[in-house]
């Protein structure tokens, strides 16, 4: 008599992303080989990301992708979205009102904060920029009434302990210049003041990339190494002091930094790292965050061959941390929500990567697109369907040395209304993959015909649709892979089962 | 250059300046002084010689002379020359030295009558200078007279007429008026003229008896001379004494010599007139040779008048008394290339010979008695025993020897001199006697101040070095001085900004490793809190511990500086201060000096104030000599009226008996005895001179003994 089927159940698939540097056939079910345009939900499953929807009613930037985003909070609690494309400042959402145009500009690479009732853009080799939230108007820095010193045109301005801090000019790569107490065009007289931080490299020389404030410290991030200040609150000429250098890790994108809570995440030569806060002990303890994406990362990056572009957001709301690589067309996003054991986050991949990524304070998440402002959102791109794509690692279902022969297969989703999915599996570790394919059906569906928090997402009731598909095949170990054409609805996989027959032992 | 030599440059050229100014009274010119310094540097002059010359140098003697200083003048007829364009500097040192009208244009190469023109171009007087000379004009208000009258000499001048009378301004010795008096002139002769102002009977005495000799007044220079010579030598004089007594006289030597020779020859008075005439002698008529002795001395006036001898005396032969040089032989002086002003000579200075205290030149008095002895008896006895008395009662001694005494006793050389200026004046001693009497006086003041120097130590106000303290002292003193010159010299040469320097360097280099160990801990420091980079606008462009550490190191850099700076000033003072405790045995020694050479002095002042009083007491006693000798005079005046009335009686009885009562030699010695004891002229005859002048027509020669 012929055994039963064998149920090999996973449940929450995916649920800690991807992990493409461990042996597969040691890898945990949970993980998965293949992520594509996902995020792991508030439930922890794997799901597909949302879609982006244009703005700006009518294409703007001359049809250009914008490169700087960046949300003005005014002192009156309103808000102003700025973006910076095709060699202009813009200001509004749906529809762009020009404020600024740089006519001799040669690079887009604007690193913006508010400060103080001023908005300041900065960029290696150019003039800095100003705005005037009060008269609305924009100016050079040199420009401005009352600009006293020299302002440095450095590529990154962190505004922070009631100061701006500049560092990174085309001539000096280690010295951190922080302007007067709340003046933000005040570069002489007063607590203004510099340091530069050549002498305090453990490891050669370095050079500064960005910096940032971080639980009452000013952190220098260099390509190779970390540099750590405390005092910089409250007079940094007097009280600045070293508090830490980090040797060997560094930050290779000034647009990599996102201080997500409770670490600051960047990228690395060696991935995202974050610098965790332990204000306990004092100490800012290196955690990395893309550990099992880590070469896949690496490659990108380098494949992305232009750091200077590379994007991160924080989007708050969904708890990840994006990191774009717009040459290379992926963006690798890292959920914040819950680490894993080895404090390494779940790691997603998507093929969007926007040149400019903005969270604002209302939660929305607002991307470059050419020719638009976008926000993340829906669940399509402006209409476009995205295709998921989950796979699982390679199963074994706990006999690696009995051969196993493939029978069914019983998806259980997660919405996914007239959404084509396609199944692939494939056996022994090969990339020839079966394929099936179905379309989820459309109907309308409530959860208690009330909608959650009002809002337009989820708030229809969840459909939970399960698919079954006979499969075929047999081998040592087997691998499934789902694919969904995601434009109308969202797809998260809840659970997925494998149906077996083993057989002999090899 | 050295500094050693530097130094002494330097010394040599103050002390010259400090010679320039007290001598000259002026700055050194730049010729001058190079001359004399290089002369000093080279050790071929020393201070003195410099101060020597100075003093002997025209520029020194005409300023003198000027200023009415005695001055020694080495050789008076080369200044007169060297200093023809100034003719107030050639009258006066030919005043000084009491040279004559044709001793003036000798030494100017000058006639007598250019050397007039000469005075009377340069507005300069000249009648002053003729000493021994009486020099009158009728009528003319600034004519002045110079009278004997005893110790002071009297001038008067005819300031105008009054009551067809002249109108005589008296002055004394100082030339302050004193009174004035009307005098009847006798316009027909210049003896009544002077008899008639009742002042000059002395005076013209001998010429009226000489004149009374001839029987008539001569009408020229020449005429006067030819008839007393010729009148001498009729007399049997010899022509040596011929000579001598027209010398005496004040006829000049060579004329007196010329007319003598031609009397002696038993010419004609007319042809010895003639012959002077023609020989040009006449221009030098009253010129007074100053080499001329004059050996009288008056002897004590006899109590009686001696008896004429019957047979002139023998008159030992005048043989003038040696004079030592007092003037070296001058050699051309080295003149600098700029000829500067004040020339020095290249053989030694003008030293008189060191004499032994001086011994007055014994005046020979039998001259005048041989002389007058010559003239008669009667004549000489009365006139030798007048003169003689006058003498003796002036002084009891001859003068001569009177100023040995004083200047034996200390009299200072001025006083000296001009006591025996006041003898020359008053005739009581000839040019020749005085200017052996004065260089007796200035070698018995040079003896004498070099026995001062030698006990006081060579003296000069210009810092020369000077042994008052004996070579040991001097050694003493040297050293000191040298020491001190070193510690000064050091001192000098310290460069206060240097040391300090140097001193800064060494506190910078003594902290420089702790300042630099601070710094580099500092830097540790900020390196390890990162801060080393800090800079900030409030601190100067740097962190606050990098300011607060160069403030702290700029503070210690003040404060090096500060102690550099007062040990640096710290040094100097202990090299001065060495300098100076040095000096303390030289200034004591010179305190010592200085002591010893003002008890010295004090001695010499007491023994001035000592001799001023015997000079007092001397003079009282003179008065009171001066008056016993006017007693001695009138009783003489007395004896002699007596004598002549019984020297008349005898004439008149010789007369009356007819027997050699025509003899001429009875008229004249009648005739000079009745000059002689006139009682007009007698009371005329002063305290001091007895007149025995021989007068020859207006022309007074005046001969005072």
């Amino acid at each position: 008599m012929a055994d039963q089927l064998k149920p090999v159940t996973i449940v929450a698939p995916g649920f800690f992303g991807l992990n493409t540097q461990d042996s597969s056939v040691t890898l945990p079910k949970e993980f998965a080989l293949r992520a594509d345009n996902a995020v792991i939900d508030q439930y922890g499953r794997i799901a597909a990301r949302r879609g982006w929807d244009n703005v700006n009613t009518s294409s703007g930037f001359n049809s250009t992708e914008p490169t700087v985003i960046h949300q003005v909070i005014k002192e009156n609690g309103s808000t102003e979205i700025l973006t910076i494309g095709d060699n202009k400042i813009y200001s509004g959402t749906t529809s762009l009102t020009l404020k600024y145009t740089g006519t001799t500009w040669t690079a887009q690479n604007w690193k913006v904060v508010t400060f103080n009732s001023f908005t300041y853009f900065f960029q290696r080799a150019h003039a800095p920029i100003i705005y005037d939230h009060t008269t609305g108007n924009y100016s050079l820095v040199s420009a401005y009434s009352g600009y006293t010193g020299t302002v440095p045109q450095g590529n990154e301005v962190l505004a922070a302990y009631g100061r701006l801090w500049v560092a990174d000019t085309t001539s000096n790569k280690t010295l951190v210049t922080w302007s007067d107490t709340l003046i933000g065009y005040a570069w002489t007289g007063g607590s203004s003041g510099s340091v530069d931080i050549e002498a305090v490299f453990t490891n050669g020389t370095d050079s500064i990339v960005a910096l940032a404030a971080f639980n009452g410290r000013l952190i220098v991030f260099c390509k190779k190494s970390i540099v750590i200040y405390s005092g910089a609150a409250s007079n940094p000429t007097s009280n600045l002091v070293l508090e830490e250098v980090i040797d060997g890790v560094g930050c290779i994108s000034r647009d990599s930094i996102q201080d997500v809570g409770t670490d600051i995440f960047f990228l690395s030569e060696t991935g995202v790292r974050s610098l965790g806060r332990v204000i306990q002990e004092k100490s800012a303890p290196i955690f990395d965050v893309s550990k099992n994406v880590r070469d896949d990362l690496i490659s990108d990056v380098i494949a992305n061959n232009d750091n200077e572009n590379i994007r991160s957001v924080f989007y708050e709301k969904d708890g990840f941390y994006l990191l774009s690589l717009p040459t290379r067309g992926v963006s690798y996003c890292f959920d914040t929500k819950q680490r894993l054991q080895d404090t390494s986050c779940k790691t997603t991949v998507w093929t969007l990567a926007p040149k400019a990524l903005c969270s604002t304070n209302d939660r929305k998440l607002y991307i470059s697109r050419s020719g638009y402002l976008a926000e993340y959102t829906g669940t399509s791109d402006n209409g476009e369907t995205f295709r998921f794509a989950y796979y699982t690692a390679h199963i074994d279902a706990g006999a690696a040395s009995i051969f196993k022969i493939l029978k069914k297969l019983v998806l259980l989703v997660i919405g996914g209304q007239s959404t084509r999915v396609t199944f692939r599996w494939g056996t022994d570790y090969g990339t020839a993959y079966r394929t099936t394919q179905t379309t989820l059906d459309s109907f309308t569906r409530s959860e208690y015909n009330i909608a959650q928090y009002n809002i337009n997402e989820y708030n229809a009731g969840l459909l939970i649709n399960s698919i079954r598909k006979p499969i075929s095949g047999s081998g040592r170990v087997f691998q499934v892979g789902i694919e969904a054409d995601i434009g109308s609805d969202i797809f998260s996989i809840q659970q997925l089962d494998v149906f077996v027959k083993t057989g002999r032992v090899i | 250059m050295a500094d050693s030599a530097r130094n002494a440059f330097d010394q040599a050229t103050s002390s010259i300046t400090n010679l320039y100014q007290s001598i000259l009274q002026r700055s050194p010119d730049q010729n001058g002084l190079q001359f004399w310094v290089d002369s000093l540097s080279k050790g071929t002059a020393t201070l003195d010689d410099v101060a020597n010359a100075f003093k002997n140098s025209d520029e020194y003697i005409v300023s003198a002379l000027k200023t009415g200083q005695q001055v020694t003048i080495p050789s008076v007829s080369d200044f007169i020359n060297r200093n023809s364009n100034d003719p107030q500097a050639v009258q006066l040192a030919a005043k000084q030295y009491g040279l004559d009208l044709p001793a003036i244009s000798k030494a100017l190469n000058l006639s007598t009558t250019d050397t007039q023109n000469y005075f009377r171009d340069a507005g300069v007087p000249l009648g002053t200078m003729l000493t021994g000379t009486i020099q009158r004009t009728f009528g003319g208000p600034s004519n002045v007279r110079q009278l004997d009258k005893g110790e002071d000499l009297v001038t008067e001048q005819v300031i105008g007429a009054q009551d067809g009378k002249l109108l005589v301004q008296q002055y004394d010795a100082y030339g302050v008026p004193t009174s004035t008096r009307l005098a009847t002139p006798n316009p027909s002769d210049a003896q009544g003229w002077l008899q008639a102002l009742g002042v000059v009977g002395g005076a013209i005495g001998a010429s009226n008896l000489l004149g009374n000799l001839g029987g008539a007044a001569a009408v020229s220079d020449a005429a006067f001379i030819a008839s007393d010579a010729a009148q001498l030598a009729a007399q049997g004089i010899p022509e040596s004494q011929i000579a001598q007594i027209l010398e005496f006289s004040g006829v000049d030597a060579f004329i007196a010599a010329d007319a003598a020779n031609l009397a002696a020859q038993k010419l004609a008075p007319t042809q010895i007139e003639q012959l002077l005439n023609q020989s040009g002698d006449g221009l030098r008529l009253f010129d007074v040779p100053p080499t001329t002795p004059t050996p009288t001395t008056p002897e004590p006036p006899p109590t009686t008048p001696e008896p004429p001898p019957t047979t002139p005396p023998e008159v030992p032969p005048t043989v003038p008394p040696e004079v030592p040089p007092t003037v070296p032989p001058e050699t051309p002086p080295v003149v600098p290339p700029a000829t500067p002003p004040v020339v020095p000579p290249e053989v030694p200075p003008v030293v008189p010979p060191v004499t032994p205290p001086v011994t007055p030149p014994v005046i020979p008095g039998t001259d005048i008695n041989s002389l007058f002895g010559n003239l008669g008896s009667t004549l000489l006895s009365g006139f030798k025993g007048i003169a003689g008395s006058l003498l003796s009662g002036l002084a009891g001694n001859n003068q001569a020897n009177t100023i040995g005494q004083l200047i034996n006793a200390g009299v200072n050389y001025q006083q000296a001199k001009e006591a025996a200026d006041a003898l020359l004046q008053q005739g009581q001693i000839s040019q020749q006697q005085y200017n052996t009497l004065a260089s007796n006086i200035q070698g018995q003041y040079n003896t004498l101040a070099t026995q001062t120097g030698q006990q006081l130590g060579e003296f000069t106000p210009y810092g020369i070095t000077t042994n008052l303290f004996g070579p040991s002292g001097q050694n003493i003193q040297n050293a000191a001085m040298q020491a001190a010159q070193q510690s000064f010299n050091q001192a000098g040469m310290t460069n206060v900004d240097q040391l300090s320097q140097d001193y800064y360097n060494k506190l910078a280099a003594l902290s420089a490793p702790e300042q630099q160990r601070q710094r580099l801990a500092t830097e540790e420091r900020l390196r390890a809190q990162g801060r080393l980079g800090v800079s900030g606008s409030a601190y100067g462009g740097t962190s606050p511990e990098l300011l607060a550490q160069e403030q702290a190191i700029a503070q210690q850099q003040l404060q090096r500086e500060l102690q550099s700076r007062q040990a640096a000033l710290g040094e100097r003072g202990t090299l001065l201060s060495q300098g100076t405790a040095a000096l303390q045995p030289a200034v004591q020694l010179g305190t010592t000096a200085q002591q010893a050479a003002q008890q010295q002095f004090a001695s010499n002042l007491a023994r001035q104030n000592l001799l001023t009083n015997l000079q007092t007491q001397g003079i009282q006693s003179a008065g009171v000599l001066q008056r016993q000798g006017l007693q001695d005079l009138l009783a003489r005046q007395l004896q002699a009226t007596a004598a002549r009335s019984g020297a008349n009686q005898q004439l008149t009885q010789g007369l009356l008996g007819g027997a050699g009562g025509s003899n001429a030699l009875g008229g004249v010695v009648g005739s000079a005895l009745g000059n002689l004891f006139n009682p007009n002229a007698a009371g005329n005859i002063n305290s001091l001179g007895f007149g025995t002048g021989l007068g020859y027509g207006n022309q007074d020669i005046g001969l005072f003994i």
